[in-house]
């Protein structure tokens, strides 16, 4: 009951934050946040699964019981984590404590509502992660966008209106056509071969073959096709694979830091692990069928992402673009079907929440200082907020998959991943394209840093420029070491990765 | 019993410490070090030092080490389409060639700490725990790169290496060019290394190990799947040889980068930018280093591909022209250096891709004191003139700093290759080792070898030249300005470093003098018998990484099919030593003089070409900021317009439409009842037409 227990207490813990005055609330949400971080870490340390939670692995912290039925289906309340959800767990409530800290400075009106929703979003997405049953996960999945709209919406830049409303509708047809095309497999296709829309019951059916009837007119073949499009397309919007991404650099520039750390470290993943656990894990050999395609997007994704980063101006802009990038080689881990490719696309989920949030929070603690991230505007930065530039400096060469830090282990399991896939036609033709990504990468935050952070001190403002206080750069020191120590030691998650991998990619095919 | 392999770890890790320590009290922001952290940095290299002469001891006793010592990531069970589980690991291999790499680097990164005291220190710098925080961190991870023991755990240290060269090279970060040359010397590097990486991904793909010595090692492991022993994975649908030759030149890119070879050579000359001892360590014991240090590393590899191997001697002997013709003309002290690391690295891999293992080591050897000697003298000059690195403004310098002027007098003659002095028997041994072997091959490969045996031979007149022009503008000649007139030489911290490596400079070509050996007889080729071993036994068995395994490769019909002429070496070493000493007459006839006339002006436009690099910088630039940025901007533009413009273009349709729809609902309730009516009518007719009434 554990997982319940945390998910309670941090719904419970957003209500009270809501009620709490505006001048502790920062501080009573650091504290709350606290207990789920704690919790996760507990579970961590416990942690006793083994084997994929979707086809018939052993469950860590299981819970299951039934809710009601509804239209011949039992709904269920079903949680408990594998290998691919504990690092998710554990990246969520770390990123949330450390990003309600990052709040304290620029955080300045209705607190407590702010705190309130970042505790509201985290209790969601902890529930998300954990959930096994579709109605259940479909609930928390939803819920989680509406925190987000709101902290974007009343805390955000000045477009913020027209970036939070982009932001919902966007990713909500999105999630219509994702729901729509699962119950077009479960309930058409499945129809009565199952009795709970229980995720991995619905694997194994499919995975059972046979089982998919037609529908509406749709031979069994072209449904799990159609369906298969439907949930990845949803999905895709989320992660976000080129070109579906234009909602994502509009939400980033207008949302404050905090907000911006929590969407570009946990809510983007959530569209690649759904597309684990949906697409490539219930539809395995119709992502193959599809393996050309899916390589070519995620490629793309690398490669245009980091082009457009490579035209920004705008600091944050550069992290939002490079978010673009550095997803879509989860995608190409996705689709490689070999077991370092999945593995280390799950890893550099966790990998790149981590240094995407780290370098998020850093451009807002300069942000913060000087009021403004125009590269132009700035320049020598080092020379007045050292510790703070250090930690840039360090942040960004993890970016560029820096080896002993976190970026680079994630990116080389995927590569040696997808080089020797069977699946991906010419797979080592595909990473190569991929991997040139690392150049692009290091040409964009470099020349990023040279103009904003280096050379002689020069910024248009009648203020002082002074070191950053102690709890902005906290939370990027706690980041950073973090960073390094998933470098030097992957297999503190990679291990249980690859543990609830291998029973996806039956030994590469 | 314990014994120096089990403190070998510490070589790498004491560095390490100190680099940790200096950042502690860099992040402090209080003077809690003595000498800014310059002297844990020293104690630090001193031990690894210490540690790495008793590895190198221990060595010479004839044992060695090859064992994973840390498990990075765990493979497990992952074998995939692999032949065997991946495992990613970290370990040692200690033998000949890392020992030897081992003390020249350790002994440069200590002489070069205590030389930052009298560059840096005493000058009065801030920030210097950063200083010392960047050089341990750079000595730890070149010494990583050494001991490393597999490809991967290489390429990690490799990267390292490039992170704490942008950190020195960018140091004075207050002004505009150091960040910029630190961009630079980073990012064309990365665009070698991301050739490399595809390399390293592509050995763990091939092999399932990346190990470079051993049983199971991948040259092994292509050695006997070339000979149809055993099988291992290749890809894109090519032969075992092809596919080997491919992932050979692959891991070459990250080489041409690190080791400044053309056409990745661009950054170096910029990297001067950072202070003067960080020139030395890079130049002389660590990043340009690691490039052809790995080449050699992974020989048995290499050997194997006779493609690789002409490619490797090729681009190595182009490069030593290319760099020399620069370096003819340049007006800074520095300036010159830079092309000449170039030009000797390139010779470096002249004599690697013509088959002479022993000899491109024995040029490495020789080269990281030589060169560590002059950019330290060069130092020095630096310190007395006041940072001011014209020549045409020095002069006269040789009697007011007497040390300098003798020490970077030895460094000197050792690059211009003059007997006896260090560069001169490893020069020689490249170029006799390209033209043996050139002339024996009877395949391409052989005819390859004999032009960059040409171009290499060229190369060692310009190298006379520029050489002794430098000495003579800096040295010789009456003092051009006031402050080469009241110059005087620095402190001990400064002199010590210079006299050790004079001595080395002058010295260390005397542990491979096979031009002797042939003359006399003598076997006094101490080198080629260290990297050699014992035929057949001990570690040149056990680990294959000799050079007996090497000829054999090289010298087989399944590798480089390499074949050798009978020529005498110190016939071959008079040619060259005629050319070099005609290169270094002629600068001393042309700028010997009480007031040399800047006679390289008179070349005209060729001047030109040389004094601005051939263009390749302006080239590379336009390529960056002609194609690249443009190109994004571009991509920004469509981005913005077209991707989103769908995106948006969906919802204002969405939104115009709702607009208009909604006027229906105007609250006329006979409009309503007429709706109603129309509805009901057109699905009435719709089920009669679908129905089949009609």
């Amino acid at each position: 009951m554990i997982i319940e227990t945390l998910i309670g207490f941090t719904f419970v813990a957003a209500l009270l934050t809501f009620l709490v005055p505006d001048e502790v609330a920062n501080r009573v949400g650091a504290a709350l946040s606290l207990v789920p971080l704690v919790g996760t870490l507990w579970m961590w340390t416990q942690f006793d699964g083994s084997g994929n939670a979707l086809t018939g692995g052993t469950l860590a912290f299981e819970t299951q019981f039934d809710l009601f039925a509804l239209s011949g289906y039992q709904v269920q309340w079903f949680t408990g984590l594998d290998g691919i959800s504990l690092p998710l767990v554990v990246l969520t409530a770390f990123l949330t404590t450390l990003a309600i800290v990052s709040a304290w400075t620029p955080i300045d009106s209705r607190q407590s509502q702010f705190y309130g929703l970042m505790l509201f979003m985290e209790a969601n997405l902890l529930g998300m992660f954990t959930a096994l049953d579709f109605f259940v996960w479909f609930v928390f999945w939803e819920a989680t966008l509406l925190p987000m709209y709101f902290l974007i919406g009343v805390w955000g830049g000045p477009r913020r209106k027209y970036a939070a409303i982009k932001f919902f509708v966007y990713t909500n047809v999105a999630s219509l056509l994702m729901f729509v095309g699962f119950v077009a497999l479960t309930f058409g296709g499945l129809g009565d071969s199952i009795d709970t829309l229980s995720l991995p019951e619905v694997a194994m059916a499919l995975d059972a073959g046979g089982n998919v009837s037609s529908f509406m007119g749709l031979a069994p073949g072209t449904l799990k096709l159609v369906a298969f499009l439907a949930m990845f397309v949803g999905f895709a919007v989320k992660v976000p694979v080129a070109p579906l991404h234009t909602w994502l650099p509009d939400a980033h520039v207008e949302a404050p830091t905090p907000a911006s750390v929590m969407l570009a470290g946990v809510l983007l993943k959530m569209g690649t692990y759904a597309m684990l656990r949906f697409n490539f894990t219930m539809l395995p050999d119709v992502a193959s069928d599809l393996a050309i395609l899916i390589a070519a997007l995620g490629a793309f994704s690398v490669i245009y992402g980091a082009i457009l980063a490579l035209a920004q101006e705008d600091l944050k802009r550069i992290v939002a673009y490079s978010s673009v990038s550095s997803m879509g080689y989860v995608l190409l881990g996705l689709i490689a079907f070999t077991e370092f490719g999945v593995a280390g696309a799950t890893f550099q989920m966790i990998a790149h929440g981590l240094i995407s949030g780290l370098m998020f929070m850093a451009v807002g603690v300069i942000y913060n200082t000087t009021h403004t991230r125009m590269v132009g505007d700035m320049s020598g930065l080092a020379d007045r907020m050292p510790v703070t530039v250090g930690i840039f400096v360090a942040g960004a060469f993890g970016y560029m998959g820096l080896p002993l830090m976190a970026g680079f282990a994630g990116e080389y399991f995927i590569f040696v991943g997808s080089f020797h896939s069977t699946v991906i036609p010419s797979a080592p033709l595909f990473t190569a394209a991929a991997m040139f990504g690392i150049v692009i990468v290091a040409g964009y935050l470099l020349l990023a840093m040279q103009r904003t952070l280096f050379g002689p001190f020069s910024l248009d403002a009648d203020y002082e420029v002074g070191a950053a206080p102690f709890h902005d750069v906290a939370p990027l020191a706690v980041l950073l070491l973090a960073v390094i120590a998933l470098g030097v030691a992957p297999d503190l998650f990679f291990d249980m990765i690859l543990n609830a991998i291998a029973p996806l990619v039956g030994g590469g095919a | 019993m314990v014994g120096a392999f089990d403190y070998a770890p510490a070589i790498v890790l004491l560095p390490f410490l100190s680099f940790c320590l200096a950042v502690g009290v860099a992040l402090s922001g209080r003077d809690l070090l003595p000498k800014g952290g310059a002297l844990p940095g020293i104690a630090a290299t001193a031990g690894s030092l210490l540690l790495s002469a008793w590895v190198f001891l221990t060595v010479s006793g004839g044992e060695t080490y090859n064992e994973t010592i840390y498990t990075w990531a765990a493979g497990g069970e992952a074998t995939g389409s692999l032949s065997q589980p991946l495992e990613l690991t970290f370990g040692l291999l200690l033998d000949p060639l890392s020992a030897m790499m081992l003390l020249i680097v350790s002994l440069v990164a200590l002489l070069v700490h205590v030389f930052s005291l009298g560059y840096m220190n005493d000058e009065g710098e801030t920030g210097l725990p950063r200083y010392y925080a960047g050089l341990g961190l750079f000595t730890a991870s070149m010494l990583g790169f050494v001991v490393a023991d597999n490809l991967l755990m290489a390429f990690m240290f490799f990267e390292l290496v490039g992170l704490c060269s942008y950190l020195l090279i960018g140091f004075w970060f207050r002004q505009a060019g150091p960040p910029s040359a630190a961009k630079k010397a980073f990012l064309v590097t990365r665009f070698g290394d991301y050739f490399f990486l595809i390399g390293v991904v592509a050995v763990f793909a091939t092999f399932g190990t990346a190990k470079f010595a051993g049983e199971g090692s991948f040259p092994r492991l292509a050695e006997a799947a070339i000979q149809g022993e055993a099988t291992v994975n290749t890809f894109l649908g090519l032969a075992p040889t092809a596919w080997f030759t491919v992932v050979g030149l692959l891991v070459l890119g990250g080489v041409i980068g690190k080791s400044a070879q053309f056409p990745l050579h661009t950054w170096l000359p910029d990297a001067m930018e950072g202070p003067t001892p960080v020139s030395a360590l890079i130049h002389a014991a660590t990043m340009v280093a690691a490039g052809v240090y790995l080449v050699a590393r992974m020989y048995g590899f290499y050997a194997l591909s006779p493609t690789a191997m002409a490619v490797v001697a090729l681009v190595g002997a182009f490069t030593a022209l290319f760099a020399a013709t620069m370096g003819l003309v340049k007006k800074e002290i520095k300036q010159v250096l830079a092309y000449s690391t170039i030009s000797q690295y390139g010779y470096i891999m002249l004599g690697l891709g013509a088959g002479g293992y022993v000899a491109g080591t024995f040029h490495l050897l020789t080269h990281a004191f030589f060169k560590a000697l002059l950019f330290l003298g060069a130092g020095s000059v630096i310190i007395a003139m006041h940072h001011n690195e014209d020549m045409w403004d020095m002069g006269g310098l040789k009697d007011r700093m007497p040390v300098t002027y003798y020490t970077f007098l030895a460094g000197s003659l050792a690059l211009a290759g003059i007997v006896p002095f260090a560069g001169f028997w490893s020069k020689d041994e490249v170029l006799y080792e390209a033209l043996v072997h050139g002339l024996g091959t009877t395949s391409g490969l052989g005819t390859a070898l004999l032009v960059a045996y040409g171009m290499g031979l060229i190369a060692v007149l310009f190298t006379g030249f520029y050489t002794f022009r430098m000495v003579m503008l800096t040295f010789h000649g009456e003092p051009r300005t006031d402050t080469a007139r009241e110059a005087t030489e620095p402190g001990w911290n400064v002199k010590l470093p210079l006299v050790v490596l004079g001595i080395l400079a002058t010295t260390v070509g005397f542990v491979n003098m096979v031009p002797v050996k042939d003359l006399t007889g003598a076997e006094i080729d101490f080198l080629h018998k260290w990297l050699y071993g014992t035929e057949g036994a001990g570690w040149a068995e056990t680990l294959g990484t000799s050079g007996y395994q090497y000829h054999h490769v090289l010298f087989a019909d399944y590798g480089a099919g390499m074949a050798a002429a009978n020529l005498p070496s110190y016939l071959v070493g008079l040619l060259s030593l005629a050319l070099a000493l005609f290169g270094a007459g002629s600068a001393y006839v042309l700028y010997g003089g009480a007031d040399p006339d800047p006679y390289t002006d008179k070349l005209g436009v060729v001047k030109d070409v040389l004094y601005n690099n051939y263009y390749q910088d302006e080239y590379q630039v336009w390529l960056a900021e002609g194609v690249v940025l443009p190109l994004s901007k571009a991509a920004d533009v469509f981005d913005q317009a077209v991707v989103d413009g769908v995106v948006n273009g969906v919802s204002s349709v969405s939104l115009f439409g709702g607009s208009r729809i909604k006027r229906i609902q105007d609250g006329i309730v006979t409009h309503y009842a007429a709706m109603l009516t129309l509805g009901l009518t057109a699905l009435l007719v719709g089920f009669a037409i679908y129905g089949g009434w009609f």
